[in-house]
This record gives C-alpha cells, sequence and structure tokens, in this order.
C-alpha cells in the first residue's frame, strides 16, 4: 500500500488546506478574495468616517429594499446549489442538474437587479465620479458583480462536467460570491445616519 | 436533522436575518442612540450570515478547530473594525 492510500490528505502536498473540505485550491481564492474585499471595506469605512455628511447625503440615493432582495436572491441561489451538490453526492444527477440550473436562474435575478439599480443611478446624473462615495460603492458593486459573472459561467461549467468534486469546487466560489455580498449589503447600503 | 433540512434550516435563518438588518436599518433612524445601535444589529446579524455560509453552504464545520477559529477571527476581527470606525463619527459629534 502506498503512503497515498494511507493518508490521502497527506498526498495532495497543500498542508494544513488539506484539512478543508473541497478543493485546496479553491479556499486559497477564497482567502484571498476575503482579503481584498477586506482592504476595500476598509478603505471605505475610513473614507467615511473623513466625511460622514457626504456619505449619508450619498447613501440616502441607494434603494435599500432593491440591496434586500438581492441578498434574498444570492442567498437562495447558494442554498440552492448547495443543494445541488448533495443531490450529487446521493448519485441523483438529473436532480443534482436541476437544482444548480434553479441556482443559476435565480443568481441571473441579480444581475437583473443590478442592471435595474445601476440603470436608475445613470439616469439620475450618478457616476463613477460624482463623489468619493459613489466612486467606492460602483467600484466595490461592479467588482462584486464581475464575481457574479464569472460564477454563473462556472456553475454552467461544472453543471455540465459534473463530477462531486466539480461541483463541490464549483460551487465554493458561488458561495464566495455570497459571502462577500452579505458584508457589502449592510456596510454600504444599509449602515446610514450615524 | 438530515442534510436536506439543515441546508434548508440554514437558507430560513439567512432569508430572516436579512429581514432583521433591514428592519434594523430603517428603525434606527430618527431614534437616539438608534444608529449606534442598528450599525451593531448589522454587523452581528452580517458575522451569523457569513458563519451560516461558511459553516453549512461551505461546509467549514466538518473542517478542523484551527481553521473555524482562523475564519471567525478574520470575519469578526473585519466586522468589529467596521464597526469601531463607522462609530467615530458618532462618537465626535457626541463629544463636541
Amino acid at each position: 500500500m502506498s503512503q497515498l492510500d494511507v493518508t490521502p490528505h497527506e498526498e495532495k502536498g497543500w498542508g494544513a488546506l488539506d484539512a478543508l473540505p473541497g478543493n485546496p485550491l479553491i479556499w486559497v481564492l477564497i482567502i484571498s478574495e476575503l482579503l481584498v474585499f477586506g482592504a476595500f471595506f476598509l478603505g471605505y469605512i475610513v473614507a467615511r468616517a473623513l466625511d460622514p455628511q457626504m456619505f449619508n447625503d450619498s447613501q440616502l440615493q441607494l434603494d435599500r429594499l432593491l440591496g434586500g432582495l438581492n441578498t434574498m436572491v444570492l442567498v437562495t441561489s447558494g442554498y440552492l446549489a448547495a443543494q445541488a451538490v448533495r443531490l450529487r453526492a446521493e448519485d441523483k444527477i438529473g436532480a443534482s442538474r436541476r437544482w444548480l440550473a434553479g441556482a443559476m436562474g435565480i443568481g441571473s435575478v441579480f444581475l437583473i437587479i443590478k442592471a435595474i439599480e445601476y440603470g436608475d443611478k445613470i439616469e439620475q446624473g450618478i457616476g463613477l465620479e460624482t463623489n468619493t462615495f459613489f466612486t467606492l460603492f460602483f467600484l466595490m458593486t461592479g467588482f462584486h458583480m464581475l464575481h457574479v459573472v464569472l460564477g454563473l459561467i462556472i456553475l454552467a461549467i461544472v453543471g455540465v462536467h459534473n463530477s462531486l468534486e466539480n461541483m463541490e469546487t464549483g460551487t465554493a466560489f458561488w458561495h464566495m460570491v455570497d459571502l462577500i455580498w452579505l458584508i457589502i449589503f449592510p456596510v454600504i447600503y444599509l449602515a446610514r445616519g450615524l | 436533522m438530515t442534510e436536506e433540512r439543515r441546508l434548508f434550516r440554514a437558507w430560513l435563518i439567512l432569508m430572516s436575518l436579512t429581514l432583521v438588518s433591514l428592519l434594523a436599518a430603517f428603525g434606527g433612524e430618527g431614534i437616539e442612540g438608534g444608529s449606534a445601535l442598528s450599525l451593531a444589529v448589522l454587523m452581528g446579524t452580517a458575522f451569523i450570515k457569513t458563519r451560516q455560509v461558511l459553516d453549512h453552504f461551505l461546509d467549514l464545520r466538518e473542517a478542523r478547530a484551527g481553521w473555524r477559529a482562523f475564519f471567525t477571527l478574520l470575519l469578526a476581527g473585519l466586522l468589529l473594525i467596521l464597526l469601531g470606525v463607522g462609530l467615530i463619527p458618532t462618537l465626535m459629534q457626541e463629544a463636541t
């Protein structure tokens, strides 16, 4: 029996990352993304502390209900993706694909709502250069939106090449996108009036 | 509890806490000290929601305690800094 057979986690050669569920590379990405967005959040909150009145006035122009709706859309999509992985682990491949398609369908609604929101801002003459708040708003939510687009593409790929490991890895990216939005929503849309 | 029900429960918690955060944001306006309280509720609910995603959707609950502690510290640290720096304008306003 080889060493690989005895200790399957050790054979991957990812050290401590082997202890995490799924493909270790996805955890490298998740930690990196959390740190990148963490830096964005710190920049945002410091800029806000320097000019709270401008941030509060600008924030009043955001639609909190649309932001809340998008949060519900993303967590529901994440839930469907998690159920798809569970079904794949139970070898229910057809059902797994249907749940994953549902996750992608609901995930696409996020982009529609975002387009409505951005369109509304542009109609009001608000853009990237309006002020510091909107520069950060468009940069952070736009960067996140690109992750949503990439996530949908990844879900489509793992829906076709749906080994359990592919499904776990692809949906982990999707959950990471969800995770970041769960901080963007309260910090940018809701925390106002201080 | 079956895997299916565990995921459903996590989804219910996520949806409920999203409503709580919306209510906290709307409810904190116009009340003395309400903004600071609402910011604390927002960061608290954000922490619970991110833990739900990590533990149940990303299956971190199956990972070693060290990894669980790492992610808890990373998220709690970030949210506490956001809460602390976010409160600075209020504290300065009260001081003047």
